[in-house]
């Protein structure tokens, strides 16, 4: 159906404006909720420490004394995040570090409403926005990827633009040039921009002139530019391939999707919302054909939802404007123009509950709002005492946080797991499970001491076999050194 | 009768009489399949379904306390005793090579029952191809289990369900044919609960056809009271939901599937073409269609067990999408109609199904005759086959059998099915029957075969002296390590260890 004729059919009814003012404010004061809660992150605490060390002007690409087992230099990929975050939390404490969570929660709710209101009133938008936030939920922790998302919906907003009136979007360059800086799910802003400007192109329903193909082919080439024009250079177009290549060894978010959670559901559940309802007549009673972009939207959003666990925001982000036009579809009301007064209206509710959370964030909700790894002071302690350069065999989990608060400490392995070699990586995993040769592991490092879970088989391997006792306990780790 | 561009001429009907080159090359497959399937036994459940057959054979009984296992504290349900106790009879006459060649045959029928299924629905070339992703979707579970025959007896009910819902007349054959899959695995319950999906679509969508769904509603009772009436009684329809419980917590098979398994792949490969034809031909498909897609795609996703089950629904939908979305005007397979978007009616397409069967029925008894020839051709493979068995410590065999009645061992989980039947008189702390256990002790168990803290306290609770596991576990490495047990013997990359006397 042409935009004419659906102007035509249209009802002059919208929705009431009360109960789609009521769903727009309830997403919003949900996501700020959701900012402001305290979350258990383990990667919070090396991504302080590099902004720790970038701040002491130590290099992007620089071998980390403390990964005295690394094979590689460190490559700060994520640096500008990484600095803020440093530099916030060495002002404001952990309530700065909840606060810029929750400001880039809040902006991503938002940009995805404002995604939706490109093809949908305010109610479908903020249910579309809900869901997502929901879906996202797994990945919303105070991580440099929390930007991804946010500028991943922002540039996704440019694409679609452009399929609406064919002019490039030059403001894409310098975001893509940000969000470079930022984290390494830059690549997917690229993929999608690739995927729904270029089949537009093909479908030729509304033939795309040369010129604006020239235009927009050229935008794209610059976005891609301005990502290897960063400090980092050219170099940082491989890096994503290179962090991947360790991650999908150890990290269980690199991992396929499980279909055993709440986010996981909510993401899928868009998917299906877009199945069911393309295949549904609309309430004009008609089963509309679809644009080649919407087709292969979907199949992005399926792809990222169901790929890989980390990606299911970006899926979910991807999937929520072709929710919110499906769920209008079905609606006998017309759609709200998105006026200068809703614009208005929406930028003062974020600024107000931003102003809000920043004060909450002063306050207990923001100091106690780092729950992993929990209590250990008295592990923290026990650490300190250790000579310098000790190697301490870790949890994987806890590495990040030992980095941070002990950097004169060697641990075994860390987070950044692409800075060890794959085969050394194995070999530390097996250790960490106390399979056949783990004392040999054990030798081969000299470990001096030992931070591992309570409950784990190294742990138990460790005091019976070896006779280690125990330096200090939390609730979920224990340290244990040698019997001297 | 079909209408308009529904009716296929008697002369094009006349001119495609004969076998087309794609039903040759099915024949050829089909009749190759079960010779190519054949194999040693390389699943490790088998030797349970032997034992468990045996014991029922021989007039044993389940209950408390277990016959077999001291820990097991609920009463073992043999669901799958019709497939058990036929394959203990013959094993007996025949030996493990009525096993290798059950599994062939299986897979053959299987193959024969989509294809038929497929011919029903679409042209021969697409019933061959979407049958052929099918079985490659469903391959990582035709193992030598009953879930095989309870596979061919779903797409049976499954068949049944789907021209039920194209025609809203009851299929009364389903209800001896539940009570035959209820008593052969739990995957029965698939079938009846994909049943209701059909009967509540049409409930929904109404049809002013109120008193048919009624009797479609009185069908599933039916069908539910007969899977209540097998020997294992009206307990066996809560069954699914204790294996389940159980299993979803600790069993690999009922864990979520990954998308990455090509299997996965291959079935949302067939949904997403059968909804991309629908919504390019702009066909508005009916409640119970897209509620049996929403199934298939829930099976798929949730669980690494139901990944076929979700192939077997998503091959009718992906066929009859692509039928009314690149409609033929020559007749195909076994339906013989040109579905076309404008003429789509479903009752159109039951008539003209009906009206045009003769044109692809010679090939149907051709593929009938063809799998019969691959079952028989399957026979003396699987006699050679059977000579060998895969994955099982065959060499530490004279050691457990020479170890005192009753003694205890500790071993994984899925091997112990084989150590059941191979060593009869050992008794095992958990074995592979995990829904008879509490949920307590499987927790202990997997948590000592990981070796972590408490697991020295597992073996001293369970009076384990021997332990049957893999050379690199942590177990064996604690047992060895800081229990002293004695290595007595490896083989295929197991160690068997005993306590210090």
């Amino acid at each position: 159906m042409t935009a004419t004729t659906e102007a035509a059919t249209a009802p002059s009814r919208t929705t009431p404006a009360f109960l789609s003012g009521t769903a727009v404010a309830i997403v919003l004061a949900l996501s700020t909720f959701k900012g402001l809660t305290p979350f258990t992150e383990p990667d919070l605490w090396w991504h302080l420490r590099t902004g720790d060390r970038l701040r002491d002007g130590v290099g992007l690409v620089a071998p980390d004394p403390s990964a005295g087992l690394a094979a590689h230099d460190y490559v700060a990929t994520q640096w500008l995040p990484e600095v803020t975050a440093s530099w916030a939390y060495s002002w404001g404490g952990a309530g700065a570090i909840l606060w810029l969570r929750c400001a880039a929660i809040v902006m991503l709710v938002t940009a995805v409403y404002l995604l939706g209101r490109r093809y949908a009133g305010r109610l479908p938008s903020a249910v579309a926005a809900g869901l997502t936030l929901i879906a996202a939920g797994g990945g919303l922790n105070p991580r440099p990827q929390l930007i991804s998302f946010v500028l991943f919906a922002a540039v996704l907003h440019g694409w679609l633009a452009m399929l609406k009136d064919r002019r490039p979007r030059w403001w894409l360059i310098p975001v893509f040039w940000g969000w470079a800086m930022c984290h390494g799910l830059w690549m997917f802003g690229l993929v999608v921009g690739a995927a729904v400007i270029g089949v537009d192109m093909l479908e030729r329903r509304e033939r795309w002139t040369r010129a604006e193909v020239r235009r927009a082919g050229a935008l794209w080439l610059l976005c891609a530019f301005a990502v290897a024009a960063t400090p980092l250079g050219p170099r940082l177009l491989a890096a994503p391939f290179d962090v991947a290549h360790n991650a999908l060894t150890v990290a269980d978010e690199w991992r396929p999707t499980p279909m055993n959670n709440v986010f996981s559901w909510a993401a899928v559940l868009e998917v299906l919302l877009c199945v069911w309802l393309w295949s549904r007549p609309s309430a004009r009673g008609r089963v509309r054909t679809r644009h080649w972009w919407e087709l292969v939207l979907l199949a992005f959003a399926t792809f990222c939802i169901l790929w890989m666990w980390r990606l299911v925001p970006l899926g979910a982000v991807a999937a929520a404007p072709l929710v919110a036009a499906a769920i209008q579809d079905r609606l006998t009301g017309r759609r709200e123009p998105f006026s200068r007064h809703e614009r208005s209206r929406l930028a003062l509710a974020v600024a107000a509950l931003l102003a809000v959370a920043a004060v909450l964030c002063t306050t207990g909700v923001g100091a106690q709002s780092a729950r992993y790894p929990g209590d250990v002071r008295a592990i923290d302690s026990a650490l300190g005492q250790l000579p310098r350069g000790s190697v301490v065999l870790d949890d994987f989990g806890i590495s990040g946080w030992l980095l941070w608060r002990h950097p004169e400490l060697v641990p075994a392995a860390d987070l950044r797991g692409e800075i060890y070699d794959r085969s050394y990586l194995e070999d530390y995993e097996h250790a960490l499970a106390a399979e056949p040769g783990w004392q040999d592991y054990l030798r081969q490092i000299d470990a001096r001491a030992a931070l591992v879970a309570s409950d784990s088989a190294i742990a138990a391997a460790l005091t019976d076999r070896l006779g280690w006792t125990v330096r200090a306990r939390s609730s979920a780790f224990v340290l244990l050194t040698p019997r001297t | 009768m079909p209408r308009g561009p529904l009716a296929v001429s008697a002369r094009a009907r006349a001119r495609h009489r004969g076998i087309p080159p794609a039903g040759w090359l099915a024949l050829v497959g089909l009749a190759a399949l079960p010779a190519l399937a054949a194999r040693p036994v390389s699943d490790l459940s088998p030797w349970l379904h032997l034992r468990v057959g045996a014991f029922l054979n021989a007039g044993g009984r389940f209950g408390q306390p277990d016959p077999w296992a001291p820990f097991a504290v609920h009463s073992y349900v043999p669901t799958q005793w019709l497939p058990s106790m036929a394959t203990a009879w013959l094993y007996e006459h025949v030996g493990l090579a009525v096993v290798v060649w059950e599994r062939a045959a299986g897979i053959g029928v299987l193959a024969l029952a989509l294809f038929v299924w497929g011919l029903s629905i679409a042209r021969t070339w697409l019933a061959l191809v979407a049958c052929s992703v099918a079985m490659l979707a469903a391959w990582g579970g035709l193992s030598e289990r009953p879930q095989l025959a309870g596979f061919i007896l779903l797409v049976a009910m499954l068949v049944a369900w789907w021209r039920t819902g194209q025609d809203l007349r009851p299929r009364w054959h389903l209800v001896p044919l539940t009570w035959l899959a209820a008593s052969t695995h739990g995957v029965w319950a698939i079938g009846l609960a994909l049943g209701g999906v059909v009967v509540l679509g049409l409930a929904l969508e109404r049809r002013g056809a109120e008193r048919k769904i009624a009797v479609l509603a009185g069908l599933l009772v039916a069908c539910t009271a007969a899977a209540a009436l097998t020997p294992i009684g009206p307990r066996l329809l809560l069954t699914p939901f204790s294996v389940g419980s159980q299993g979803r917590q600790f069993v690999a098979e009922w864990l979520p599937s990954s998308v990455r398994s090509p299997a996965v792949i291959a079935v949302l490969g067939l949904l997403a073409l059968a909804w991309w034809c629908w919504i390019g031909a702009r066909y508005r498909p009916e409640l119970w269609r897209l509620g049996l897609w929403l199934a298939a795609f829930a099976l798929t996703m949730s669980m690494q067990r139901t990944v076929p089950v979700g192939a077997f629904v998503a091959l009718p939908l992906a066929l009859d999408a692509l039928e009314r979305r690149f409609p033929s005007t020559t007749p195909p397979g076994l339906a013989g109609v040109a579905h076309t978007a404008d003429a789509a009616d479903a009752a159109d397409v039951a008539d003209a199904a009906g009206s045009a069967r003769p044109a692809g029925r010679p090939l149907a008894v051709a593929a009938l005759l063809a799998t019969v020839v691959g079952t028989l051709v399957a026979l003396p493979v699987s006699a050679t086959m059977s000579r060998s068995v895969g994955d099982v410590p065959e060499g530490l065999l004279p050691a457990l059998h020479s170890l005192p009645a009753g003694s205890r061992v500790i071993s994984q989980a899925d091997l112990t099915g084989w150590l059941l039947w191979e060593a009869p008189a050992l008794a095992p702390v958990e074995d592979i029957r995990i829904e008879s256990y509490s949920a307590e002790h499987v927790r202990r168990y997997i948590a000592a075969m990981a070796a972590e803290p408490g697991w020295a306290g597992f073996i001293a609770d369970t009076g384990a002296t021997e332990a049957l596991l893999p050379s690199r576990s942590p177990l064996a490495a604690a047992l060895s390590e800081q229990a002293k047990w004695r290595v007595v013997g490896t083989d295929r990359g197991l160690v068997l260890l005993e306590a210090p006397r």
